[in-house]
C-alpha cells in the first residue's frame, strides 16, 4: 500500500476567467468555469493513484469545515483517509487562469493554519504506526507554521529505518532537510523560485550541478523539471533528459501537473518498471493533466497518448547546454 | 455484498494511552459517536465511545435515563470529566470488541449491528489491522 502526507492541505479554488487586470480600483471578474477539490500535493497524488486503482492511504493534518470537506471527497474517491485532526481551519488556495494564458496561472496560496505541537506528536505516531503496513511513502507540498523545517528529514529517516521506499516533493526550505535523510527519488518544487539549497538554476548544467549535490547526501534519484515539458533525471549512475512535445497541446489547467508526475512515477515503480521509464511515464501523465479542465487527469488513454511524444535519452558528459 | 465493498476506509482511531481529552478532542473534531482503540501496530484492542466516556463520569446516568430519575447537578458531570480526562482510554474503553473481516458479506454486519444495538462496526484485515469501520448508514446505503 502507499501512503501519502500532505501537512498542509488544502480546499482548491481554481477559476477560468477571460479577463484579470488590476486598473486602480475595484475589479470584478466573472468567472466562466469553475473547479473545487481536495488538494494539497499528497492529497492530488492520492488522488490521481485512486484512479488509476491503487490502493493508498492519506495522512495529513486538517480541521473545520474545510477538513471535513476535504475528508468527505477523499472518501468519494475511494482513498483510505487516517487524517490528524487540528482546532484552526484547514486553508483553501486559489488558481486564476486567464483564457489564453492557461499556462501560467496566478496562484494564491495560504500559509495554512498554524500547528500546535500536541498535533505534530499525534501525527508521528499515526505515521509510526502507518509505516507497519506500507511500502512506499509520498511526502509531498510545503509546511504549515509550528511545524519544524526537518519534519520531512524526520518522515523519510522513520521510513528508511523500515526499508520502506521515499518520495518527496516539496520546494524552498524544505529541500535542503528532507535531502539530507537521503529519500529513494526527491522531485524540488521550483514554480516559486527557480533554485534549489541557495543554487540558481539556469541551464542543464547547473540542474545537473544542483543533482549532483543533493546526491551527494545519499538521495538516489533528483527530478528536476526544465519548463512545461521537460525534466532530468539526476542519478547516481547516469543522468537522462526528458523533452515532451509542446506542439499541438491545448492546455487547459496545468494546476494539479506535476502531482500526477508524482504519481505517474508511483503508479510505475509499483509496477515494477525502472526509475527512468516510471519518470518518462510520469511526465506524460502530467502532461494529459494539463489537457484536461479538471485538476486530476483519470483519462488513461491521454497518457498513452503522450508516452508516444516524450523522448527519454541518456545525458552524456559534455553534452550539456548552457 | 462484501464488507470491503460497504466499508468507509477511514482508520480513525485512537492508542490505548491516549486520554479522555485527546479523544473528546477527536470525537469533536470529526463527529465521530466512537471509535476503535488500536496499539503501536494498528491492531484493534478495544472501542471506546461518547457512551463509553459519560458512563465513566457518571456510571447510573443510563441507568436515569430509563427510570424517573433526572440529572441533579450538570456541573457534577464537569467535575469528574475534569477528574478523569487525564485518564489513558484503555481504562475505559470496551475491551471485548466485536470487529468484522473484510470478505464477510453484509447480512453478517447487519445481523451483528442489530443484535448488539451498534452504530459502528471495525472491520479488520488478516492481520487484525483497522481496515476500515462499517456504519449503520453504510448498510443503508448499499440495500438502497
Amino acid at each position: 500500500m502507499i501512503l501519502t502526507v500532505t501537512l498542509n492541505p488544502a480546499y482548491d479554488l481554481i477559476y477560468w476567467v477571460k479577463e484579470i487586470e488590476q486598473r486602480g480600483e475595484t475589479q470584478l471578474s466573472r468567472a466562466h468555469r469553475t473547479h473545487a477539490s481536495a488538494g494539497g500535493k499528497g492529497i492530488n497524488v492520492s488522488i490521481y493513484l485512486a484512479s488509476v486503482g491503487i490502493e493508498n492511504v492519506a495522512m495529513g493534518l486538517i480541521g473545520g469545515h474545510t477538513g471535513r470537506t476535504i475528508k468527505r471527497s477523499l472518501r468519494d474517491e475511494g482513498i483510505i483517509t487516517n487524517l490528524t485532526w487540528i482546532d484552526e481551519e484547514t486553508r483553501s488556495n486559489v488558481a486564476i487562469l486567464k483564457k489564453g494564458q492557461e499556462d501560467n496561472p496566478i496562484e494564491v496560496n495560504s500559509k495554512g493554519p498554524e500547528i500546535p505541537k500536541r498535533a505534530v506528536d499525534q501525527f508521528l505516531e499515526q505515521y509510526d504506526t502507518m509505516l507497519h503496513r506500507v511500502s512506499c511513502v509520498v511526502l509531498s507540498g510545503s509546511l504549515p507554521p509550528g511545524v519544524p523545517q526537518e519534519m520531512y528529514q524526520k518522515l523519510v529517516k522513520m521510513a528508511k529505518d523500515r526499508n520502506i521506499r521515499t518520495i518527496v516533493n516539496t520546494g524552498g526550505k524544505y529541500v535542503g532537510p528532507a535531502a539530507k535523510a537521503g529519500p529513494f527519488l526527491i522531485k524540488p518544487d521550483i514554480r516559486e523560485r527557480k533554485e534549489v539549497m541557495g543554487e540558481k538554476l539556469t541551464d542543464s548544467q547547473s540542474i545537473i550541478d544542483v543533482g549532483n549535490k543533493i546526491l551527494d547526501f545519499g538521495t538516489q534519484h533528483v527530478l528536476l523539471s526544465h519548463g512545461l515539458t521537460g525534466d532530468i533525471l539526476v542519478s547516481q549512475d547516469k543522468n537522462w533528459n526528458l523533452e515532451a512535445n509542446r506542439e499541438q497541446l491545448e492546455i487547459k489547467n496545468r494546476v494539479g501537473a506535476g502531482d500526477c508526475l508524482i504519481g505517474g512515477i508511483v503508479h510505475q515503480l509499483e509496477e515494477g518498471k525502472s526509475v527512468p521509464e516510471a519518470v518518462k511515464y510520469g511526465l506524460a501523465a502530467g502532461m494529459a493533466s494539463v489537457q484536461v479542465y479538471h485538476k486530476i487527469s483519470r483519462d488513461v488513454s491521454l497518457v498513452q497518448a503522450q508516452l508516444n511524444q516524450i523522448s527519454l535519452k541518456e545525458m552524456e558528459e559534455g553534452s550539456y547546454e548552457s | 455484498m462484501k464488507v470491503k465493498d460497504i466499508m468507509t476506509k477511514d482508520l480513525t482511531a485512537v492508542r490505548e494511552n491516549q486520554t479522555l481529552k485527546a479523544l473528546i478532542f477527536l470525537l469533536e473534531s470529526s463527529e465521530l459517536s466512537g471509535v476503535p482503540v488500536i496499539d503501536e501496530k494498528g491492531t484493534v484492542v478495544g472501542f471506546i465511545s461518547e457512551r463509553d466516556v459519560i458512563s465513566a463520569a457518571l456510571p447510573n446516568y443510563f441507568e436515569m435515563l430509563r427510570t424517573a430519575s433526572y440529572l441533579p447537578d450538570i456541573n457534577q458531570l464537569s467535575r469528574r470529566l475534569e477528574e478523569i480526562k487525564g485518564d489513558p482510554v484503555s481504562e475505559y474503553m470496551v475491551k471485548e470488541v466485536i470487529t468484522v473481516n473484510l470478505d464477510e458479506e453484509d447480512i453478517h454486519v447487519a445481523d451483528l449491528i442489530i443484535r448488539n444495538e451498534l452504530n459502528r462496526v471495525p472491520v479488520v484485515d488478516e492481520d487484525g489491522m483497522l481496515a476500515g469501520i462499517v456504519q449503520r448508514i453504510d448498510l443503508l446505503g448499499a440495500l438502497l
